[in-house]
């Protein structure tokens, strides 16, 4: 069975009790430890509203505590771990439509005149090349990391200098070809 | 030490069997290495093993490079020792000595990692003045791989050393070495990976006439 029944969030949180039962303080801690904030929408007190949600789902079970003031700690239920298995290969291998705002930028290129586009390409390209300075850094700082970690890395990383190539060539090319002025 | 002879033999050196010590012939090995004292769990060893993870990070591309998909990520190792047999045999762990090592493999040239020093200094301030390129030449060892919480590894060791070895007739000769295969912040603690291994030699009883 391959379908989408867990958000992004849960799929998140669903991951971090998988790797040992945790307490909701100490996800709150751990997503921010791990930077996860830079690429998921997860706010400081949706994490307990997630919690619930996978509880409700039987994904993760929360360990009665012992005294009255001990923390919950929730751990993987059989079927949480089905569902993580499931939604994480979902996830590898099927391609997500995620629309840059370039296409929106492109698709409207005429509307601009020659300087107007030049200049909002070229902004593009410097924002581009601050981003992988901003994420080399990122990278550094985070280390140690495992190898699938730092893999994401490099994968985010290929993405920002493909991107940074296209804008040169093709502020090259708009820049040299004849432009219509009307 | 010849690095196509040690990648053939990753698996001999990092994946002992569990439940059973085995003796090991360990071949010289280049580190890197950061010096400490006090307890091993400390603030002082944390931050060393983030330089030494530093400086991996920035080799890294140049030593991938040359082994393309043959790369490993090396992991985080430990020798430990104390002034007095005493305090190292009781465990008094602020009495320890310590080293964080990695495995830097012999193409990283000395003026790769001088480099690779300077750029992490640049943006963490002065390296730990230990810190350092070291060939290690265990040789004789016995090892087994623990696999769960790091407060069983006190138990193991007991075992290692007051019944396998003297029922062996062999005596630590050299520094008691832990490899940590695992990140504790991402690994349920009875998952923990930790290879556990004491170099020996053979205790020459009384000289013989």
């Amino acid at each position: 069975m391959v379908r989408k029944d867990l958000t992004d969030n849960e799929l998140l949180v669903l991951g971090l009790v998988a790797e040992m039962p945790r307490h909701g303080y100490e996800l709150e801690q751990l997503i921010d430890r791990r930077g996860m904030r830079e690429w998921t929408q997860i706010g400081f007190s949706s994490i307990y509203f997630v919690l619930g949600k996978l509880e409700a789902k039987g994904f993760v079970k929360a360990e009665t505590p012992k005294t009255a003031k001990a923390k919950k700690c929730y751990k993987l239920t059989r079927t949480g771990k089905k569902a993580l298995v499931n939604q994480t290969m979902f996830a590898l291998k099927n391609l997500r439509p995620s629309s840059s705002s370039l296409l929106m930028g492109m698709i409207h290129w005429p509307a601009l005149s020659r300087d107007q586009a030049l200049e909002s390409l070229q902004a593009r390209g410097e924002a581009v090349s601050k981003e992988l300075s901003r994420f080399k850094d990122i990278h550094f700082e985070q280390q140690p990391m495992p190898d699938y970690i730092d893999t994401m890395f490099e994968y985010s990383l290929a993405q920002l200098k493909a991107e940074a190539k296209w804008i040169a060539k093709t502020l090259a090319y708009m820049q040299t070809k004849p432009w219509d002025t009307r | 030490m010849d690095v196509e002879g040690f990648h053939k033999r990753l698996r001999e050196l990092y994946s002992p069997p569990e439940n059973q010590f085995t003796l090991i012939d360990v071949p010289e090995i280049r580190f890197a290495v950061i010096d400490g004292k006090g307890n091993p769990q400390s603030d002082d060893s944390a931050d060393a093993v983030k330089w030494l993870y530093y400086l991996v990070h920035l080799l890294k591309p140049l030593v991938q490079e040359r082994m393309g998909k043959r790369f490993v990520y090396p992991p985080l190792e430990f020798l430990h020792w104390a002034d007095s047999e005493e305090d190292f045999v009781s465990g008094r762990k602020d009495k320890w000595r310590w080293r964080a090592m990695i495995v830097f493999i012999d193409w990283i040239t000395q003026e790769a990692f001088t480099d690779a020093v300077a750029e992490v200094e640049k943006k963490r301030g002065p390296a730990p003045k230990t810190l350092r390129l070291e060939n290690l030449h265990e040789r004789k060892s016995v090892q087994i791989m623990h696999v769960g919480d790091y407060t069983e590894i006190g138990s193991i060791c007991e075992k290692l050393y007051k019944e396998y070895l003297p029922e062996n007739n062999l005596k630590p000769n050299g520094y008691y070495h832990e490899i940590f295969l695992n990140d504790p912040d991402r690994t349920a603690s009875k998952n923990r990976k930790t290879v556990i291994r004491q170099p020996v030699e053979l205790i020459v009883s009384g000289s013989s006439d």
